[in-house]
């Protein structure tokens, strides 16, 4: 028996007999509070796991992380033997402590477990905004090094120059040579001939044999990636040479190793274009929920996440409408998707928005039953249906063009807050299945009287909720059933978005891609470009918070709500969050100015 | 160390009766503890069998529990019944049990001249002693800590002159985990929790 918890991840994914192992060598250490449990550069024998308290982590004044109860830390320094940053007990805290030998001992048995590390090692090297996360275990991580690109290993004897490694990386774009040298083989690198740049020596002079980095650092092609990765954590190195039956027949870029994962996409692409049956996509959209957290975790920036997911979606729906629907139907309708997922910025599952415009005078006994199945095919993929009925299973989202050009006139005439809302789905629809020409007379910028009194009122909107940042830019917590969570969505995400779109609408923008939006009110010189940086980014940064948000949840068995707690976050999160809400809070007073809202409200 | 505490000592190391054991009264090395709890098999001193020892070394602020000495012992007689819930040693269980005087002995080396700390010690020790008085002819020389008595002078006012000393309050007061009790290990990993807690917001307690 030992006090030891494995009910928590990585150690739930150890045998009994590792467990064994890993409880005989286990210690408990206790750190008042402010005590330091490594400097920075300190040698590092430790894996510690925090039993009660807190700890948290610094880097020349700025806090990079807390590690609560259960919480395992510092992966990086115990796979590099080396503190990177200093740690303190934030309260009086009480740890266990692995060793490290044995912890890097099961990491190398138990690939389970060894992936972990990987995960939060992957996590830590990406951009700090990225927001990456500790995601599950992906059968990806699995593959072997060898499915992944190798570049081609160039060599070189160590008589040859610098000058010629330099020619040879030049020729071959590569970013390092292989030179054989007494002490064995090694490697030259970029950086190496940065550094010999900043020499001054002669590069046709000099021999770039005792230049050359060795040992080689190596990994077998059938071992897996993540060992690759663990291998480049360890020596902070950016590829490694990889060898079977001791033969280097190539070398694995960290660049490569990223790209690889990220291109499981065109798998997902490829398994959607060729399903047959309704079966066969729903396998598909489980692929996609994997390859989301995947994604994250290794840290590919949000935009290109949701992109990719966008898609991949657009894919999706339009291929479950085309099994569903007769080929001949296709020619005369057009199936659309609205909201979000019409802007392409949606990344996790949210509500069915889509609707599907019907050529005037085109009549087919099937098309309200297919209608109904299309959207119960999309419940069992896991969209819920939308709250507000906008979906083509409802007579008012499936219509011919002139019964659907005189609702929204109709509503653009009357644009109380319910018709702006559904006018404001409308604005950022987008075709992904039949015939796309149908939404161009219908697509809210091409109908008339969009004068200044509906414009105003179409962004009125934008000053529904307040931006929960208070005048000293403290976080206003006041959403969610305690009151404690800050609503991103109402808070962050909506003002900035509709405040984009309204922009857009009167511009007569044709787009719907919120970060495409930015890009064409810059280039006709409607947005100042440093403000326009300013909403990309803050807008990335929300839609990171907000995603990160939803996979935890998700991970946790509920359903996303766009309900933050902001103590959850790091002080940089909460800082950049801040910093988010005050250019939030900016283009609110922008767009109140811009549309005279001040008339109206 | 007092002169009585002195003389005390003197007058053990006399009555030792095995040179073998003459380590006890060494001097500890520094920054050295050793954790420790018994089960028995019943809550009477003058007859209470010990059943099962664990020690848990503690060194500076580290709680060696990797280096843990957990002894089975073999009693003489039958364990009472309604003891058995408490700890949950069977008669099967400790059938393979060690005798008590190889018992002790693994614990007396173990342990050296180390002070001990413990939840309410002086029912282990008087155990112990009681079968080491027989059989050494002295009484554990080491200093004992008793980590209720730690609390206690701390919690302790004259306006509030009784204190809860149980132990699942000392945890929850002093913030510390609530581990799966009675299993020995845990028990003084929990004492020696206990004593470091204390120990740093006192400043120095050993001795």
């Amino acid at each position: 028996m030992t006090p030891f918890d494995f009910s928590h991840a990585p150690f739930d994914c150890l045998d009994p007999a590792e467990r064994q192992r890993l409880a005989e060598r286990v210690d408990v250490a206790y750190f008042p509070k402010n005590a330091c449990l490594h400097e920075a550069n300190s040698p590092v024998d430790t894996l510690y796991v925090v039993i009660k308290g807190m700890v948290s982590e610094h880097n020349e004044g700025e806090t990079l992380a807390y590690y609560g109860p259960q919480d395992s830390f510092d992966s990086r320094a115990m796979l590099g033997g080396r503190a990177q940053h200093r740690l303190l007990a934030v309260e009086d805290t009480l740890v266990f402590c692995l060793p490290r030998e044995l912890v890097l001992d099961l990491t190398q048995r138990n690939p389970v477990f060894g992936a972990f590390f990987y995960q939060d090692v992957a996590a830590r090297f990406a951009v700090l905004a990225n927001r990456p996360l500790q995601g599950q275990l992906q059968a990806m991580l699995m593959s072997r090094v060898e499915s992944a690109y190798l570049s081609r290993a160039l060599w070189l004897n160590a008589e040859d120059s610098v000058l010629d490694a330099a020619r040879l990386m030049k020729k071959h774009h590569a970013t390092c040579v292989l030179v054989h040298t007494q002490n064995g083989d090694g490697i030259f690198t970029r950086s190496e001939l940065r550094d010999f740049v900043i020499s001054e020596a002669s590069a046709a002079s000099t021999a770039v044999g005792p230049l050359a980095r060795t040992p080689l650092i190596t990994i077998a092609a059938d071992a897996y990636l993540y060992h690759a990765q663990l291998l480049m954590a360890q020596h902070t190195i950016q590829r490694v040479v990889v060898t079977r039956d001791a033969e280097v027949i190539g070398i694995l870029e960290q660049v490569e190793l990223l790209s690889f994962l990220s291109n499981q996409s065109h798998i997902v692409l490829a398994q959607i274009e060729r399903a047959e049956s309704i079966v066969e996509l729903m396998a598909a959209n489980r692929s996609m929920d994997e390859l989301i957290k995947l994604l994250h975790g290794n840290g590919v920036k949000v935009t290109l996440i949701a992109d990719l997911l966008c898609e991949l979606r657009r894919h999706l729906l339009g291929r479950a409408f085309t099994l569903l629907a007769p080929a001949e139907m296709l020619e005369h309708v057009c199936l659309l998707v609205l909201g979000s997922e019409g802007r392409g910025e949606q990344i996790l599952k949210t509500d069915q928005d889509n609707a599907l415009l019907i050529e005037d005078g085109y009549m087919h006994p099937e098309l309200q039953a297919i209608c109904e199945r299309f959207s119960q095919t999309l419940l069992s993929f896991g969209y819920p249906p939308c709250p507000g009925g906008i979906m083509l299973n409802q007579p008012d989202w499936c219509c011919e063009l002139s019964a659907m050009r005189s609702r929204l006139l109709g509503w653009v005439r009357s644009a109380n807050a319910e018709n702006v809302m559904r006018l404001a789905i409308w604005a950022d629809a987008r075709p992904v299945a039949g015939k796309a020409a149908l939404l161009e007379s219908v697509q809210l910028q091409s109908l008339p009287e969009l004068d200044g009194a509906f414009l105003s009122r179409f962004a009125l909107p934008v000053m529904q909720f307040d931006v929960p940042l208070s005048l000293f830019s403290r976080l206003v917590l006041d959403a969610g059933a305690q009151r404690d969570r800050l609503d991103i969505k109402k808070g962050g995400i909506f003002p900035l978005v509709h405040g984009i779109r309204s922009m857009a609408v009167k511009a007569g923008i044709r787009t719907s891609n919120t970060y495409r939006r930015v890009d064409e009110l810059l280039a006709r010189q409607l947005l100042p470009a440093e403000l326009a940086q300013d909403l990309r980014e803050t807008l990335v940064f929300l839609h990171g918070l907000r995603l990160q948000h939803g996979l935890n949840t998700l991970a946790q068995g509920r359903v996303p709500d766009n309900l933050i707690d902001p103590a959850a976050l790091s002080t940089l999160e909460r800082d950049l969050l801040k910093d988010a809400l005050g250019v939030v809070k900016r283009f609110r007073q922008l767009i109140e100015h811009h549309f005279q809202l001040a008339r109206i409200s | 160390m007092s002169l009585w505490q002195n003389l005390r000592r003197w007058q053990a190391r006399r009555a030792l009766q095995d040179e073998r054991f003459g380590f006890l009264f060494d001097q500890p090395p520094a920054e050295e503890w050793i954790s420790i709890d018994c089960e028995t098999s019943s809550l009477d001193p003058q007859s209470a069998e010990i059943l099962s020892i664990a020690a848990v070394p503690v060194r500076g602020d580290r709680i060696l529990t990797s280096q843990a000495l957990r002894l089975i012992l073999k009693p003489r007689h039958a364990i009472a019944a309604q003891s058995i819930p408490i700890h949950q040693l069977r008669q099967q269980d400790v059938a393979n049990g060690l005798a008590v005087e190889d018992a002790l002995s693994q614990l007396l080396t173990f342990i050296g001249a180390r002070p001990l700390i413990g939840y309410y010690l002086e029912f282990d020790l008087a155990v112990i002693n009681r079968q080491l008085k027989s059989w050494l002819g002295i009484h554990l020389p080491n200093p004992a800590i008793e980590v209720s008595g730690l609390y206690y002078d701390r919690k302790v006012t004259a306006y509030r002159p009784e204190v809860d000393l149980r132990l699942d309050t000392i945890l929850t007061e002093l913030a510390l985990p609530l581990l799966p009790r009675h299993d020995p290990v845990n028990d003084a990993l929990l004492a020696a929790m206990i004593f470091l807690k204390l120990r740093h917001q006192h400043g120095s307690l050993d001795q």
